[in-house]
C-alpha cells in the first residue's frame, strides 16, 4: 500500500518537497512512518515530545493503523501567538 | 525644539523590578509631577495593563470618550520588564479609553521604551490633557530631567511619518550619536486621520545600524496620542541592563532565565522556528486547517497561499545575516527584518527602506482582501507603520469594504475605483487614502462598525432599502465586536475560539486567548464545560504577560518536551514554572501558579467593570458576526459543502435527520451554530462568576477586593 506524508514548515524547507509518497506493507502504524522518515531524511526536523500527528488532516496517534492512500503530515504544537 | 516646561527629579533606584513611581505628564497645563505608587497599589495591580487600567477606573467616568481631556494615556511595563538574562522582557503596554471601542484598551509593544523608562526612574508614564500643540517629551534618566518641548518640523515629507520623524528626532536628539540607550514612541499623520492609529516604539539596533520599529497596534492608541497633540516621547539612560531590576534573587533569576533559554534553543528549531521565520511561519498551518482568513473571512485556504509562506519572506526578504528581536537576551529573536526593500507604490515609490516585519497578522490583513503578493505585504507593512495605523484594523475594514462591493452594497459611484478581491492597486489606493483621510479612506479610518452605518445609508439611498435591514444584513460579515476589528484567524470551526474573540475585554484580539488549535484540530476540549475552563484560564494567564511586561511567546509557541506527561499540555506548566521563579525572585515573594491567576483576574474583573460602565460589558456585546461563527453564505457552504455535511450528521446523530437540499442543511448549520454561542455564553458567564447577562456578581468583586463604592453602585444599576 502507499501512504504520503504531507511536509509543512521547516519540514518542507529542508526536504524541499511538499509531499512524498511511501510503499508500506500493510499493518503500517504511524509511528512506522515516522520511524521511516527519520532514518530516510534524518535532516528533517522532528521535536520528540511535541509532535502532532494528523491523518487524512485529522488529529490521530501514532499508533493507528494506516490504509491505502492515507495522508500523513506531522506538526509542531500551535499555541499561538 | 522650544522648552515650553522643565523640571530636575531624583531617579528613583529600581528595587525588585519596581521605582514605584509614575511619571504623570499633564498636556493641558504641559506640567509634569511624579506619583509614589502605595505597596497596596502595586500589590493588587502590579503592572503594565493592571496600572493602566485602574488609572483609568479612577480617573475616567461613563462619560469619556477617547477624545476627552480627562482620557488617559498610560505606558507601563511591569516588575519582570527589562532582563536580558530572561527571553521576551522588552514588552510594555500601552491602555487607554478607545476611539473604536469607546471603553478601556491596552494594546501591547515591544522594544526598548519601557526598560529605559523603568532605567529613568518610572514604572509608568500617564498622559493626562490635550496639549494646544504638538509637543515632543522628553525623559533624560542620564540628567534626571523631564522636558516639554514644541514638536520640531523636519520638513513635510518627514514630519508625516512616525518611522522617519521619530528617528529624525532620535538623530537630533542624540547630535547623530545613536545608540541603544535612547529609544522613543510616536506615530504618524495617518492616526490623526483613522480611529486605529497605532504607536511605534523605535530603538536603535546596533548590529543592522538603523532605528527599528515595534507597534502597539490594537485600539487607536496613536490615534489618542496624537489628539493629545504629544507627538513623541524619548527616553534615555545609560545604566547598565543586567540586573538593572534590581532582582531579589538574581542567581534565581538567571537559573530561570538559563531554563527557559536552553528549552527555547533545544526546542524551537525542531517546531515553528520562529527565530528563523518568524510569526510569518503560521500562515502555512492557517491555510493548511482552513484559518487563513480569505476574502474577509468567506474561505481558509487558498491556492495561492503558498506565495506568502514564511520561507518565501526568508529567502526574498528577511536579513539572514544578524539576529533579531525587540529586546536584549530573547534567543527566541522572532521579529524579522528587512533591510534595502524598494518601494514600488505610494508616495514614497522609488526608495530603499528598512522594513520590521511582517508578524503573521500583518500577512493575514493582505490575505483578508484576497491578495497572495509578498511585495505588496512588505510595503503595506512598511506604509502602515510609517502612517500609524493598525495593519489589522485597516485590512479587516478594507475587506469589509471589498465584500460590500462583491455584494452589490457598495459600487464605484460610491468608491471611487473598483474594490475587487484581490485588487491590489485599489488596496494600496485605499490605505493611502485612509491615512490622509480623503475619499474612501476617510470611511475605511473609521473602522468596521462605523463605516457598516455609512454603506447602509449608500445602499438606502440608491434602492430605497431600510437602514435597519442593512445594518442585519452587514452585522453578519462586519468582522468586528465591541468596535474592534477581529484578528485574523477564522473561527466558524472553533466555539472555543469564537468565545475567545466574543469575550475577550478589549474586543476580538487574540491576546486573551488562541484556543483554536486544541480546540479544532487537537479536539482537547469537546464538551462546553472544557471549553469555559480554558476561556477562563488561558485569559487569565496570557493578559498577566501584559500586566509584568513579558512576551507571552517563549511560552506560548516553544513547547516544553515535559509538556506531554501533564495533564494539561497545551498549558505548558513546565515552561510556567520558569515564569513563576522568575516572577518570585524578582519581587521577592513566592507565588505559585494559583497565585499568579488569581492577581490576574482581579485585573480581569476590574477591566470588566470598567467594560460595564462605559457601556460595552453586557452580553449583548459579547456578540459575535455570523461570519464568525458560520458559513452565512451559500457560497462559503458550497466551498466545504462535504465538511459541513460532515458537521452536520454528527451534530444530528443520524442520516435521517439531514436535511434534502443544501440549502436547507446550509441554514440548519447557520441555526444550530447560533444556538451553540448562546450555550457557550450561559456556561462562561457561570464559570467567571457572572450573571447571565455577562455583568460579574457581588460576591466576584468582593473575592478581589474590588467592591468599592463606585462599583457597588453600578452593579446596583444592572439589578447585581
Amino acid at each position: 500500500m502507499y501512504v504520503s506524508v504531507t511536509f509543512l514548515g521547516l519540514q518542507r524547507a529542508k526536504a524541499q518537497s511538499d509531499q512524498i509518497q511511501i510503499r508500506f506493507s500493510k499493518k503500517t502504524r504511524v509511528a512506522d512512518v515516522l520511524a521511516y522518515i527519520k532514518k530516510h531524511h534524518p535532516e528533517l526536523p522532528f521535536p520528540e515530545d511535541a509532535i502532532l500527528v494528523a491523518v487524512n488532516n485529522k488529529i490521530s496517534s501514532m499508533e493507528r493503523i494506516l490504509k491505502n492512500k492515507d495522508n500523513v503530515t506531522f506538526l509542531p504544537f500551535l499555541g499561538g501567538g | 525644539m522650544k522648552t515650553l516646561d522643565s523640571s530636575k527629579y531624583q531617579v528613583a533606584p529600581v528595587r525588585a523590578g519596581y521605582t514605584d513611581r509614575i511619571l504623570q505628564l499633564d498636556l493641558s497645563s504641559l506640567t509634569t509631577s511624579i506619583t509614589e505608587v502605595a505597596p497596596d497599589f502595586r500589590r493588587k495591580y502590579i503592572g503594565g495593563r493592571g496600572y493602566a487600567m485602574k488609572m483609568i477606573w479612577d480617573g475616567t467616568t461613563e462619560e469619556t470618550r477617547y477624545d476627552s481631556p480627562e482620557n488617559i494615556l498610560v505606558m507601563a511595563s511591569g516588575p519582570l520588564g527589562n532582563e536580558p538574562r530572561f527571553p521576551g522582557t522588552g514588552k510594555f503596554v500601552v491602555g487607554t479609553i478607545s476611539p473604536l471601542t469607546e471603553t478601556f484598551v491596552d494594546s501591547n509593544i515591544g522594544g526598548h521604551f519601557a526598560p529605559l523608562l523603568k532605567m529613568s526612574g518610572f514604572d509608568a508614564l500617564a498622559v493626562h490633557g490635550i496639549s494646544t500643540e504638538e509637543v515632543v517629551v522628553i525623559v533624560d534618566g542620564d540628567e534626571g530631567t523631564v522636558t516639554v518641548t514644541t514638536a520640531p518640523s523636519f520638513g513635510e515629507e518627514i514630519d508625516g511619518g512616525g518611522l522617519e520623524y521619530g528617528e529624525a528626532l532620535l538623530k537630533e536628539f542624540t547630535g547623530g550619536e545613536l545608540t541603544e540607550n535612547v529609544a522613543a514612541v510616536t506615530t504618524g499623520n495617518g492616526a490623526l486621520h483613522a480611529r486605529f492609529g497605532i504607536i511605534n516604539s523605535l530603538f536603535y539596533d546596533r548590529r543592522r545600524r538603523r532605528i527599528r520599529s515595534k507597534q502597539a497596534g490594537r485600539g487607536g492608541t496613536g490615534t489618542v496620542m496624537r489628539v493629545k497633540g504629544l507627538r513623541a516621547v524619548i527616553v534615555r539612560s545609560s545604566l547598565a541592563r543586567v540586573n538593572a531590576n534590581h532582582p531579589a534573587d538574581k542567581k534565581s533569576v538567571q537559573q530561570a532565565g538559563a531554563e527557559l533559554k536552553r528549552v527555547i534553543s533545544q526546542q524551537d528549531p525542531k517546531q515553528l522556528n520562529l527565530r528563523a521565520w518568524g510569526t510569518p511561519v503560521l500562515a502555512e498551518y492557517m491555510n493548511k486547517f482552513h484559518l487563513l482568513p480569505v476574502n474577509n473571512y468567506q474561505y481558509g485556504q487558498h491556492p495561492d497561499a503558498p506565495a506568502v509562506f514564511a520561507d518565501v519572506f526568508l529567502e526574498r526578504y528577511f536579513n539572514k545575516e544578524v539576529p533579531d528581536g525587540c529586546y536584549m537576551g530573547c534567543n527566541l529573536a522572532c521579529a524579522k527584518g528587512a533591510e534595502d526593500v524598494a518601494l514600488t507604490r505610494g508616495p514614497q515609490a522609488g526608495r530603499k527602506v528598512g522594513i520590521d516585519g511582517p508578524e503573521y497578522e500583518t500577512l493575514g490583513a493582505v490575505t483578508c482582501q484576497g491578495i497572495f503578493d509578498p511585495h505588496f505585504i512588505m510595503e503595506y507593512n512598511w506604509y502602515c507603520d510609517e502612517y500609524g495605523l493598525d495593519t489589522i484594523s485597516m485590512g479587516v475594514t478594507a475587506a469589509f469594504l471589498m465584500e460590500c462591493f462583491q455584494r452589490g452594497y457598495l459600487s464605484v459611484e460610491e468608491t471611487g475605483y473598483d474594490l475587487s478581491w484581490g485588487n491590489i492597486d485599489a488596496a494600496d489606493r485605499l490605505l493611502h487614502e485612509t491615512a490622509t483621510g480623503e475619499g474612501l479612506g476617510k470611511i475605511c479610518g473609521q473602522g468596521v462598525q462605523r463605516a457598516k452605518r455609512w454603506v447602509a445609508e449608500k445602499y438606502g439611498a440608491k434602492t430605497n432599502t431600510p437602514i435597519d435591514e442593512t445594518m442585519s444584513e452587514l452585522g453578519k460579515f462586519g468582522m468586528e465586536v465591541k468596535g474592534l476589528e477581529f484578528s485574523l484567524y477564522i473561527t466558524k470551526e472553533s466555539l472555543a475560539q469564537q468565545g475567545g474573540y466574543g469575550f475577550s475585554l478589549k474586543g476580538p484580539q487574540h491576546d486573551e486567548a488562541w484556543l483554536i488549535f486544541i480546540d479544532q484540530v487537537h479536539n482537547e476540549i469537546p464538551t462546553f464545560e472544557m471549553k469555559a475552563d480554558a476561556l477562563k484560564w488561558f485569559p487569565l494567564i496570557r493578559t498577566w504577560f501584559n500586566a509584568v511586561g513579558l512576551c507571552k511567546l517563549p511560552w506560548i509557541d516553544v513547547r516544553h518536551p515535559e509538556a506531554a506527561q501533564t495533564d494539561n499540555p497545551s498549558q505548558n506548566q513546565p515552561t510556567l514554572e520558569y515564569y513563576a521563579q522568575y516572577y518570585g525572585a524578582t519581587i521577592g515573594e513566592n507565588k505559585s501558579l494559583q497565585d499568579i491567576l488569581d492577581d490576574s483576574e482581579r485585573l480581569h474583573v476590574l477591566q470588566k467593570m470598567i467594560n460595564v460602565r462605559q457601556g460595552k460589558g453586557t452580553r449583548d456585546f459579547d456578540q459575535i458576526p455570523l461570519r464568525a461563527m458560520a458559513p452565512v453564505y451559500f457560497n462559503e457552504y458550497q466551498s466545504r459543502s462535504d465538511y459541513y455535511d460532515d458537521w452536520l450528521r454528527e451534530q444530528l446523530g443520524t442520516d435521517a435527520d439531514l436535511p434534502e437540499s443544501p440549502e436547507e442543511r446550509h441554514q440548519t448549520i447557520l441555526n444550530l451554530r447560533r444556538q451553540a454561542y448562546q450555550r457557550l455564553c450561559d456556561v462562561v458567564y457561570k464559570a467567571k462568576g457572572y450573571t447571565p447577562e455577562g455583568v460579574p456578581l457581588r460576591k466576584t468583586l468582593e473575592k478581589f477586593d474590588l467592591l468599592e463604592e463606585k462599583a457597588a453602585a453600578l452593579l446596583q444599576a444592572h439589578g447585581v
